[in-house]
Protein backbone atom coordinates (compact mmCIF):
# COMPACT_ATOMS: atom_id res chain seq x y z
CA UNK A 1 0.00 0.00 0.00
CA UNK A 2 1.38 3.39 -1.39
CA UNK A 3 1.69 6.07 1.73
CA UNK A 4 0.25 8.96 -0.13
CA UNK A 5 -3.24 7.76 -1.77
CA UNK A 6 -6.42 7.60 0.15
CA UNK A 7 -8.32 4.45 -0.12
CA UNK A 8 -11.90 5.15 -1.45
CA UNK A 9 -14.44 2.91 -0.54
CA UNK A 10 -18.22 2.93 -1.45
CA UNK A 11 -20.98 1.87 0.82
CA UNK A 12 -24.81 2.26 1.01
CA UNK A 13 -26.09 5.63 3.19
CA UNK A 14 -28.36 3.10 4.63
CA UNK A 15 -25.24 2.32 6.94
CA UNK A 16 -23.99 6.07 7.34
CA UNK A 17 -25.19 6.43 11.15
CA UNK A 18 -23.36 3.35 12.05
CA UNK A 19 -19.68 3.39 9.96
CA UNK A 20 -18.12 5.85 12.53
CA UNK A 21 -18.99 3.10 15.45
CA UNK A 22 -17.44 0.53 13.45
CA UNK A 23 -14.04 2.49 12.58
CA UNK A 24 -13.76 3.79 16.26
CA UNK A 25 -13.84 -0.23 17.46
CA UNK A 26 -11.63 -1.08 14.96
CA UNK A 27 -9.15 1.74 16.45
CA UNK A 28 -9.99 0.15 19.64
CA UNK A 29 -8.64 -3.61 18.26
CA UNK A 30 -5.68 -1.80 17.04
CA UNK A 31 -4.80 -0.74 20.60
CA UNK A 32 -6.21 -4.17 22.08
CA UNK A 33 -4.04 -6.35 19.79
CA UNK A 34 -0.58 -4.76 21.01
CA UNK A 35 -1.33 -4.87 24.60
CA UNK A 36 -2.12 -8.38 24.50
CA UNK A 37 0.87 -8.95 22.13
CA UNK A 38 2.85 -7.60 25.07
CA UNK A 39 1.10 -10.03 27.55
CA UNK A 40 1.18 -13.31 24.86
CA UNK A 41 -2.44 -13.60 24.76
CA UNK A 42 -2.76 -15.07 21.22
CA UNK A 43 -6.08 -16.57 21.92
CA UNK A 44 -7.67 -12.64 22.62
CA UNK A 45 -5.66 -11.52 19.74
CA UNK A 46 -7.29 -14.65 17.53
CA UNK A 47 -10.87 -13.18 18.34
CA UNK A 48 -10.01 -10.15 17.71
CA UNK A 49 -9.02 -11.03 14.51
CA UNK A 50 -11.92 -13.56 13.61
CA UNK A 51 -14.35 -10.87 14.61
CA UNK A 52 -12.97 -8.41 12.06
CA UNK A 53 -13.29 -11.27 9.55
CA UNK A 54 -17.08 -11.50 10.34
CA UNK A 55 -17.91 -7.82 10.39
CA UNK A 56 -15.50 -5.88 7.59
CA UNK A 57 -17.08 -7.30 4.38
CA UNK A 58 -20.66 -6.90 5.80
CA UNK A 59 -20.10 -3.41 6.02
CA UNK A 60 -17.97 -2.95 2.58
CA UNK A 61 -14.41 -3.50 3.92
CA UNK A 62 -13.64 -6.34 2.44
CA UNK A 63 -10.20 -6.08 3.02
CA UNK A 64 -10.57 -5.09 6.85
CA UNK A 65 -11.86 -8.88 6.61
CA UNK A 66 -8.85 -9.96 5.05
CA UNK A 67 -6.98 -8.42 7.30
CA UNK A 68 -8.42 -10.10 10.47
CA UNK A 69 -8.09 -13.59 8.59
CA UNK A 70 -4.24 -12.97 8.40
CA UNK A 71 -4.28 -11.69 12.04
CA UNK A 72 -6.22 -14.63 13.28
CA UNK A 73 -4.01 -17.40 11.44
CA UNK A 74 -0.57 -15.46 12.82
CA UNK A 75 -2.10 -15.55 16.42
CA UNK A 76 -3.31 -19.36 16.07
CA UNK A 77 0.82 -19.58 15.18
CA UNK A 78 1.44 -17.30 17.89
CA UNK A 79 3.41 -15.31 15.52
CA UNK A 80 3.90 -12.03 16.44
CA UNK A 81 6.10 -10.97 13.85
CA UNK A 82 3.20 -10.95 11.17
CA UNK A 83 0.59 -9.99 14.17
CA UNK A 84 2.63 -6.66 14.23
CA UNK A 85 2.75 -6.55 10.51
CA UNK A 86 -0.76 -6.86 10.24
CA UNK A 87 -1.78 -4.09 12.42
CA UNK A 88 0.40 -1.81 10.97
CA UNK A 89 -1.48 -2.58 7.63
CA UNK A 90 -4.72 -1.98 9.48
CA UNK A 91 -3.46 1.11 11.03
CA UNK A 92 -2.38 2.68 7.75
CA UNK A 93 -5.85 1.48 5.86
CA UNK A 94 -7.71 3.42 8.93
CA UNK A 95 -5.78 6.52 8.33
CA UNK A 96 -6.27 6.08 4.29
CA UNK A 97 -10.05 5.23 4.29
CA UNK A 98 -12.07 7.39 2.62
CA UNK A 99 -16.05 6.69 2.59
CA UNK A 100 -18.07 7.50 0.23
CA UNK A 101 -21.96 7.08 0.48
CA UNK A 102 -24.01 5.95 -2.77
CA UNK A 103 -27.53 6.65 -2.32
CA UNK B 1 -49.01 -10.04 8.50
CA UNK B 2 -47.99 -9.90 12.14
CA UNK B 3 -44.78 -9.00 12.44
CA UNK B 4 -42.33 -11.97 13.31
CA UNK B 5 -40.31 -11.95 16.71
CA UNK B 6 -36.96 -12.33 16.23
CA UNK B 7 -34.50 -12.76 18.97
CA UNK B 8 -30.75 -11.50 17.55
CA UNK B 9 -27.82 -13.22 19.68
CA UNK B 10 -24.13 -11.55 18.88
CA UNK B 11 -21.66 -10.50 20.96
CA UNK B 12 -19.52 -8.26 18.72
CA UNK B 13 -20.48 -4.65 18.89
CA UNK B 14 -20.07 -4.15 15.01
CA UNK B 15 -21.88 -7.15 13.91
CA UNK B 16 -25.22 -6.23 16.28
CA UNK B 17 -24.98 -2.68 15.05
CA UNK B 18 -24.97 -3.87 11.69
CA UNK B 19 -27.71 -6.52 12.23
CA UNK B 20 -30.00 -3.97 14.02
CA UNK B 21 -29.10 -1.57 10.46
CA UNK B 22 -30.19 -4.79 7.92
CA UNK B 23 -33.35 -6.15 9.55
CA UNK B 24 -36.35 -5.13 8.84
CA UNK B 25 -38.51 -3.02 10.82
CA UNK B 26 -41.50 -3.24 9.16
CA UNK B 27 -41.22 -7.08 8.84
CA UNK B 28 -39.82 -7.94 12.15
CA UNK B 29 -40.11 -6.73 16.19
CA UNK B 30 -36.49 -7.46 17.16
CA UNK B 31 -34.71 -7.66 20.08
CA UNK B 32 -30.63 -7.55 19.90
CA UNK B 33 -28.32 -9.61 22.94
CA UNK B 34 -24.83 -9.44 23.56
CA UNK B 35 -24.44 -12.80 25.40
CA UNK B 36 -26.37 -16.47 26.09
CA UNK B 37 -27.87 -15.60 29.55
CA UNK B 38 -30.05 -12.60 28.42
CA UNK B 39 -30.44 -14.76 25.64
CA UNK B 40 -32.22 -17.86 27.03
CA UNK B 41 -34.09 -14.87 29.59
CA UNK B 42 -35.29 -13.41 26.53
CA UNK B 43 -35.98 -16.92 25.40
CA UNK B 44 -38.37 -17.79 28.02
CA UNK B 45 -40.11 -14.53 28.44
CA UNK B 46 -40.56 -13.27 24.89
CA UNK B 47 -41.25 -16.27 22.96
CA UNK B 48 -39.42 -15.24 19.62
CA UNK B 49 -40.69 -16.82 16.33
CA UNK B 50 -37.28 -17.02 15.14
CA UNK B 51 -33.53 -16.92 16.52
CA UNK B 52 -30.69 -15.74 15.00
CA UNK B 53 -27.36 -17.12 16.99
CA UNK B 54 -24.30 -16.75 17.23
CA UNK B 55 -22.08 -19.45 17.66
CA UNK B 56 -19.31 -18.16 19.77
CA UNK B 57 -20.37 -16.26 22.70
CA UNK B 58 -19.40 -15.32 26.28
CA UNK B 59 -20.26 -17.84 28.98
CA UNK B 60 -23.37 -19.67 27.63
CA UNK B 61 -21.95 -20.75 23.76
CA UNK B 62 -24.64 -20.58 20.52
CA UNK B 63 -24.40 -24.41 20.76
CA UNK B 64 -25.11 -24.66 24.30
CA UNK B 65 -28.28 -22.51 23.45
CA UNK B 66 -29.77 -24.78 20.80
CA UNK B 67 -29.25 -27.77 22.54
CA UNK B 68 -30.94 -26.34 25.98
CA UNK B 69 -34.06 -25.14 23.34
CA UNK B 70 -34.44 -28.15 21.63
CA UNK B 71 -33.25 -31.30 24.05
CA UNK B 72 -34.18 -29.59 26.84
CA UNK B 73 -37.39 -27.84 26.82
CA UNK B 74 -38.18 -30.04 23.58
CA UNK B 75 -38.96 -26.95 21.99
CA UNK B 76 -39.11 -28.22 17.82
CA UNK B 77 -41.10 -24.77 17.07
CA UNK B 78 -38.75 -22.15 16.99
CA UNK B 79 -37.00 -21.29 13.98
CA UNK B 80 -33.24 -21.19 14.85
CA UNK B 81 -30.77 -19.98 12.37
CA UNK B 82 -27.00 -19.76 13.43
CA UNK B 83 -24.32 -17.29 12.13
CA UNK B 84 -20.69 -18.48 11.48
CA UNK B 85 -17.59 -18.15 9.52
CA UNK B 86 -16.69 -19.89 6.58
CA UNK B 87 -14.29 -22.34 8.72
CA UNK B 88 -16.82 -23.34 10.92
CA UNK B 89 -17.81 -26.74 8.95
CA UNK B 90 -17.85 -28.67 12.17
CA UNK B 91 -20.11 -26.66 14.11
CA UNK B 92 -22.23 -26.13 11.59
CA UNK B 93 -22.70 -30.00 11.41
CA UNK B 94 -23.00 -30.12 14.89
CA UNK B 95 -25.91 -27.59 15.05
CA UNK B 96 -27.58 -29.37 11.94
CA UNK B 97 -27.70 -32.18 13.92
CA UNK B 98 -29.43 -30.82 16.84
CA UNK B 99 -31.73 -28.83 14.64
CA UNK B 100 -31.23 -25.95 13.02
CA UNK B 101 -33.20 -24.28 9.78
CA UNK B 102 -30.48 -22.23 8.28
CA UNK B 103 -26.57 -20.67 8.69
CA UNK B 104 -25.68 -16.98 8.00
CA UNK B 105 -22.18 -16.95 6.98
CA UNK B 106 -20.16 -14.35 8.56
CA UNK B 107 -19.46 -11.79 6.55
CA UNK B 108 -23.26 -11.71 5.17
CA UNK B 109 -24.54 -9.40 2.47
CA UNK B 110 -27.32 -7.21 4.65
CA UNK B 111 -29.10 -6.69 1.72
CA UNK B 112 -30.29 -10.15 1.47
CA UNK B 113 -30.82 -10.69 5.03
CA UNK B 114 -34.30 -10.65 5.85
CA UNK B 115 -35.38 -12.61 2.93
CA UNK B 116 -32.88 -15.16 4.02
CA UNK B 117 -34.35 -14.88 7.80
CA UNK B 118 -37.97 -15.24 5.90
CA UNK B 119 -36.79 -18.28 4.07
CA UNK B 120 -35.57 -20.24 6.72
CA UNK B 121 -38.92 -19.40 8.96
CA UNK B 122 -41.23 -20.00 5.90
CA UNK B 123 -39.57 -23.38 4.86
CA UNK B 124 -39.76 -24.88 8.46
CA UNK B 125 -43.34 -23.08 9.25
CA UNK B 126 -44.40 -25.37 6.25
CA UNK B 127 -43.11 -28.40 7.22
CA UNK B 128 -44.26 -28.39 10.65
CA UNK B 129 -47.12 -26.25 10.19
CA UNK B 130 -46.34 -23.95 13.14
CA UNK B 131 -46.13 -20.52 11.15
CA UNK B 132 -48.12 -17.68 11.45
Amino acid sequence: MGKEEKIIVHVDADLKSIIPRFFELRCADLDLINRNIEKGDYETIRRIGHSMKGAGGGYGFDYISEIGVAIELAAKEHNTEDIRRWVDELSVYLKKIEVLYDE
Amino acid sequence: MNKLKLLIVEDDESLLNLYDAAVSDSLFEKRLVADGRSAMENYRTWHPDIILLDIFLPGMSGRSILKEIRDEAGDMETTIIISTSTDDKNDIKTCKDLGIQGYIVKPFDYKTLDDEILKCYRDFSNKTGSGR
